[in-house]
């Protein structure tokens, strides 16, 4: 144990401090789960890492709750009730479980700005500042609500109720995709390229998150009966605290992130070209050699002509493409390695992603499904494809320039 | 009568009564209530009453506990302990039964629920404490939402998150009904001390 009175209390009595071990084992889980798709793509990292808050929060509140209460019991009201500030005391065991958290948080946070980092992209210093702050008010935060709540109802049923009720709390404050969610720290499953944290929702947040905690965290109480309350004031923070969340959640219409202009600059190979953004870098020698394969096979089945002689990477929700240029998305799937399987990318370079007709509210006929199929099965093979086959094949890929999708006719 | 009213009354038994009123009041609020999402797409809708039993094993956690120190006994506390862990299980099944009044919930699902919670909730008592008796069940029951039922690359909610279907297999019961058997036991033996590490843990 250390000599020094501070930590040697923290380390004994409470139980902050160890509980950043589950802490821990929960961020390094999070860390590795997936096979890490979030490589190279800096916003979708530290929103990976915010995910963690859904699991780590309750735990976080809940030992809060379980040190202030016990602080808090009758038989320590000469430590509480001294008549000087109500934060006084309780500053103590919420360090004890906010600092620990916080170092674990931050250790973690760099692991995921080291491997989420492009060597081919500047990395957005003020976004990734501003979110790795809110998730350390967030850290505050719940610690905070556990601290008010083990005040309140006491080290046993508080350590419950603030787990419990943290989760209730993340469910009212943390989903919504249209407003503020102030207890939002990530939830995105796909790639951020092209989005960036917004400032003016990471400010409210922010603000939102650190007024609650201070409130939390000052809340004054007194005790009657054995019990303790809060005071006239207390009940007042309280109130404010409540409407101020739900007032923010429900009225301010901003978004976590804003679109940033982003082009995908690293290019590679001559028959065809591939240019995907600097965050897929580690995607481009496998994509090289297999459209370059895939655009074998098209020569030899004679339909080489109809495919495009150079291609971008897309992103999610992008629009038509009207520039000649093929398009390949990387499939959700593809992000856990560093590879699109051969038979995706066949289907990303003949999919036709320049037709109208696949944006609109009216599907493209079931034979377009058929047809596609088609083609992605004969330029996936290794073997030459017959002539009946290359003869459908070159029916299919015209169909598909010609947005005539369904519509092939050897 | 006199020993009952004194073993409830040295145990958390008022806090337990409270917590599991709450609990059955919660579960008909919730009984034709669904989980649909919860910040992340789920492989199914989960009905709420089947999460019910998660605080309602932090209930059963707490009521084992107490607030003395240990006791230094006169007589072997194996039996009333194992007797106490029961009544509670059974209580708190009928705090879940709560929600199959006038809605679609069954009751075997939540009795597997409270009694899988139950055991994870006396195993935390019995570890860390009557402090800790929602760490074990939090823990597995956010872990079977957010890893078990995620649909980012699951098709169908996994096998061991089988506490959010509404169908119940006798796998399943041999698992709760082995973890609850364990649990209680192991709660009868060692009581509710938990592991301290300073004397002032409770």
């Amino acid at each position: 144990m250390p000599k020094n009175p501070l930590l040697r209390y923290a380390l004994r009595t409470c139980w902050g401090p160890w509980a950043a071990v589950a802490i821990a084992a929960v961020e390094v889980f999070n860390l590795l789960r997936q096979g890490q798709p979030w490589r190279g793509d800096i916003t979708w990292a530290l929103d990976w890492a915010g995910v963690a808050f859904i699991l780590f929060g309750p735990v976080i509140a809940g030992v809060a709750a379980i040190d202030a209460g016990r602080l808090a019991r009758p038989a320590t009201s000469y430590l509480v009730d001294t008549g000087r500030s109500p934060l006084r005391p309780f500053l103590l065991p919420w360090l004890a479980t906010v600092v620990p958290a916080a170092c674990v948080h931050l250790g973690v946070a760099a692991a995921y700005l080291i491997l989420g980092a492009s060597p081919n992209a500047p990395i957005p210093w003020p976004a990734v500042g501003g979110a790795l702050l809110t998730h350390l008010l967030g850290i505050c935060f719940y610690a905070a609500l556990g601290s008010a709540i083990g005040r309140l109802a006491g080290p046993v049923l508080g350590g419950a109720a603030a787990a419990v009720g943290s989760v209730a709390v993340f469910y009212l404050y943390g989903i919504s995709s249209e407003r503020l969610a102030p207890l939002q720290f990530g939830r995105a499953t796909a790639t951020l390229i092209g989005l960036h944290f917004s400032p003016t929702f990471l400010l409210l947040q922010g603000l939102t998150l650190a007024v609650a905690a201070v409130l939390l965290l000052c809340l004054p109480t007194r005790l009657s009966a054995g019990r303790r309350q809060p005071t006239r004031r207390g009940a007042l923070a309280l109130a404010v605290v409540i409407v101020g969340l739900t007032t923010m959640t429900q009225t301010a219409h901003v978004t976590r992130f804003a679109p940033v202009a982003v082009s995908p600059t690293v290019c590679g190979g001559t028959t065809p070209q591939v240019c995907v953004y600097p965050e897929h870098t580690r995607f481009m020698p496998a994509m090289l050699d297999d459209t370059a394969a895939i655009t074998a096979t098209a020569k030899t089945a004679a339909v080489a002509d109809l495919l495009p002689r150079s291609y971008t990477e897309r992103l999610p929700h992008a629009a038509p493409n009207t520039n000649g240029e093929g398009r390949i998305a990387i499939p959700v799937d593809a992000y856990s390695g560093d590879a699109v399987p051969r038979p995706d990318l066949t289907r990303e370079m003949i999919f036709p992603y320049h037709c109208r007709q696949l944006y609109g509210d009216i599907p493209p006929p079931m034979s377009f499904a058929d047809d596609l199929q088609f083609a992605v099965d004969t330029l996936s093979r290794t073997t030459t494809p017959s002539r009946s086959d290359a003869t459908r094949l070159r029916a299919v890929l015209t169909s598909f320039r010609d947005c005539q999708l369904g519509q092939a006719r050897p | 009568m006199t020993t009952i009213r004194a073993w409830v009354s040295v145990h958390r038994g008022r806090e337990a009564a409270g917590g599991l009123a709450a609990a059955a009041l919660l579960a008909v609020a919730s009984r034709t209530a669904t989980l649909d999402s919860f910040a992340i797409e789920l492989t199914q809708s989960i009905q709420m009453p089947l999460l019910v039993p998660l605080i309602i094993g932090c209930v059963i956690g707490i009521g084992l506990s107490s607030d003395m120190d240990p006791v230094h006994a006169a007589r072997n506390l194996f039996l009333p302990r194992l007797l106490w862990a029961t009544t509670l299980l059974t209580a708190g099944t009928t705090a879940a039964a709560c929600a199959t009044i006038n809605s679609p919930a069954h009751l075997a699902p939540l009795t597997r629920n409270v009694l899988l919670f139950g055991a994870l909730a006396t195993a935390s008592t019995v570890t860390l404490g009557g402090t800790a008796a929602w760490t074990a069940p939090l823990t597995f029951g956010l872990a079977c939402i957010f890893l078990g039922a995620n649909a980012y690359n699951n098709h169908h909610t996994a096998a061991w998150a089988f506490a959010l279907t509404d169908t119940t297999t006798p796998h399943q019961w041999l698992l709760v009904t082995t973890l609850v058997a364990a649990s209680t036991c192991l709660y009868a033996w060692r009581g509710y001390h938990g592991i301290r590490l300073a004397t002032n843990w409770r």
